[in-house]
C-alpha cells in the first residue's frame, strides 16, 4: 500500500485521480493508526461486514469517471494508460448502471433470524461472528458473545473453506501455528515512530493482544520444541489439598479458538476472569497461576498472564491467553482438566484466601 | 455417440464451482453503489457518489 501511495500521490494532489480505500477489519480503526504511520491521508472506509463479498486482500481496482472497474490488481505501470483512459460513459449513464450492493444486515436479531430461516447462508454466519465480536468489544458485552463469534465464524468458514477474509478473522485469535503473520505487531513500532516525529498516535478503540500480536510457529520449531519437551511449572497443588472456590469469588469465560487447518490440533483459549462484587485481587500476596493437571498428556504453551496493577488490591477483569498442544505425537484428549490459583479478599468477612478452581477445556474432536 | 458432457453446460457448471458469496468486482462492471462508514468520523458515504466524475484508484485491504 504505501508503494501505491508514492506511486499515486501527485497525481492525487493535482486532482487527477483520487485514492480511497475500504477496510477488511473487525477492528477498522486500527487502519487508521497503520494510516498515520504511512503517512497515507486518503479517504478510508470499513467493510467490518464483508458485505462486498471479496474473498481475500489487498485488491487495487482502477475506477473510471463513471464507476467502472477498468483494471483489477493493476500493476503500478499501468498507472499512466488509466490516467490517460477517455471515459466514453456519461454521467446518466452511470446511473443507469448503478448495482447497488446486496446488503448484510449488522445487527445480530436480524442476522439470526436470517439463519432461522437459511441455517447455511456462510455470509450470515461470518456477519453474525462479526456482530458478537463487536458487541464483545463494547461496553454492553454478554458472556458468551466472544465464543458465539468464533463458533459462526468457524461455521461460515466451513462452508466456503475458500473464503481467506473470514479464514483470517479465526486466526486473528487462533494458535500461532495456524497464523501466516503477526496481526498486529507493527503498532508499537507504528506509536513509537508516530511519537518521535512528534504527533499523537490515533488512540485504538480496542487495543489488540495475545494471539492478535503472537508471532507464527513454524513446522520447524514446533519439531524442534518436540525434541526437548519444557518441563512444565510445578503444579502448587498436586494431591488437590487446596480449598475450592466453591462461592465462585471469580467467575469465568474461557473461549477456545482451534487452527483453521484440519490437521492441527493446537488450540488457543481465552480466559477471562471477573472478581464478583465485594471481592477483591490481593496484589501483594502473589501472582495468579494457571496448570495442568499432573501428568496431563498436553502442554500449555504461550500463556500470557495479565500485569496487575501496581496497588495491594484491585478487582479489575482479568484475560488470560495460553494454547494447549498435545505432548509429542501424541493427540489431544476431548477434554482436560486446569486449574487456576489465585490469592483473592472479601470485604463483607475482611478475609484473604489462596483458592483453586478447576476447570474443565472442552477440545472436540472434528 | 454422444458427448460424454454437453460443452454448452460448461459456463453452468464453473458457475457452480464458484464460492458462495463470491466477490462481484469485475472488470468493465460498475462498483456496487453501498454507504461505507468513515473510518475516522463512522460517516457514512455514498461511494458511488464519491467515485462519479473522477479517476479512482480504490484499495482494498487490512492492516494486518
Amino acid at each position: 500500500m504505501p508503494g501505491w501511495h508514492q506511486a499515486t500521490q501527485k497525481y492525487a494532489a493535482n486532482g487527477e485521480l483520487q485514492v480511497l480505500g475500504i477496510v477488511q477489519e473487525q477492528h477498522p480503526n486500527r487502519a487508521a493508526l497503520f494510516m498515520q504511520w504511512k503517512e497515507m491521508d486518503w479517504p478510508l472506509f470499513s467493510d467490518p461486514f464483508n458485505e462486498l463479498g471479496i474473498s481475500a486482500v489487498p485488491i487495487t481496482l482502477f475506477i473510471d469517471e463513471a464507476g467502472i472497474i477498468r483494471h483489477k490488481n493493476p500493476k503500478r505501470k499501468a498507472l499512466a494508460a488509466f490516467l490517460s483512459l477517455d471515459s466514453s460513459l456519461k454521467g446518466n449513464e452511470t446511473a443507469a448502471q448503478v448495482r447497488p450492493l446486496k446488503r448484510i444486515p449488522h445487527s445480530i436479531p436480524e442476522l439470526e433470524h436470517i439463519l432461522e430461516a437459511s441455517p447455511n447462508n456462510a455470509a450470515a454466519h461470518f456477519a453474525l461472528g462479526v456482530a458478537y465480536r463487536q458487541r464483545y468489544d463494547s461496553d454492553t458485552p454478554e458472556a458468551n458473545d466472544f465464543r458465539q463469534a468464533v463458533s459462526h465464524w468457524r461455521r461460515a468458514l466451513a462452508l466456503n473453506p475458500d473464503q481467506y477474509i473470514w479464514r483470517r478473522r479465526i486466526q486473528q485469535y487462533g494458535p500461532r501455528l495456524d497464523k501466516p503473520y503477526s496481526f498486529y505487531d507493527w503498532v508499537a513500532q507504528a506509536r513509537s515512530e508516530i511519537i518521535a516525529q512528534g504527533e499523537v498516535p490515533t488512540p485504538l478503540k480496542v487495543e489488540p493482544s495475545g494471539a492478535e500480536f503472537a508471532k507464527p510457529l513454524s513446522k520447524r520449531s514446533r519439531k524442534n520444541s518436540r525434541k526437548v519437551l519444557p518441563s512444565p511449572p510445578t503444579h502448587p497443588d498436586p494431591e488437590g489439598l487446596l480449598t475450592r472456590d466453591e462461592q465462585k469469588l471469580v467467575t469465568t469465560t474461557i473461549v477456545g479458538v482451534p487452527a483453521t487447518h484440519p490437521k492441527q490440533s493446537a488450540r488457543r483459549f481465552h480466559l477471562t476472569l471477573r472478581p464478583t462484587p465485594g471481592t477483591s485481587w490481593t496484589n501483594d500476596a502473589g501472582p495468579l497461576s494457571l496448570h495442568l493437571e499432573p501428568n496431563s498428556k498436553a502442554l500449555i504453551q504461550d500463556l500470557s498472564l495479565p500485569t496487575p496493577p501496581n496497588t495491594e488490591t484491585s478487582s479489575e477483569e482479568r484475560t488470560l491467553e495460553f494454547e494447549i498442544h498435545p505432548q509429542g505425537k501424541e493427540s489431544l484428549p476431548s477434554s482436560l482438566s486446569i486449574s487456576l490459583f489465585y490469592y483473592v479478599c472479601t470485604e463483607n468477612d475482611h478475609t484473604c484466601r489462596f483458592l483453586r478452581q478447576d476447570l474443565t477445556l472442552n477440545l472436540p474432536h472434528r | 455417440m454422444k458427448p460424454f458432457l454437453n460443452l454448452a453446460l460448461i459456463p453452468s457448471l464453473l458457475l457452480l464451482l464458484l464460492p458462495l458469496g463470491a466477490e462481484d468486482l469485475k472488470v468493465g462492471t460498475p462498483f456496487p453503489q453501498a454507504d461505507f462508514p468513515s473510518v475516522y468520523n463512522g460517516k457514512e458515504d455514498n461511494l458511488t457518489q464519491l467515485l462519479a466524475g473522477k479517476k479512482t484508484v480504490l484499495h482494498l485491504f487490512a492492516s494486518w
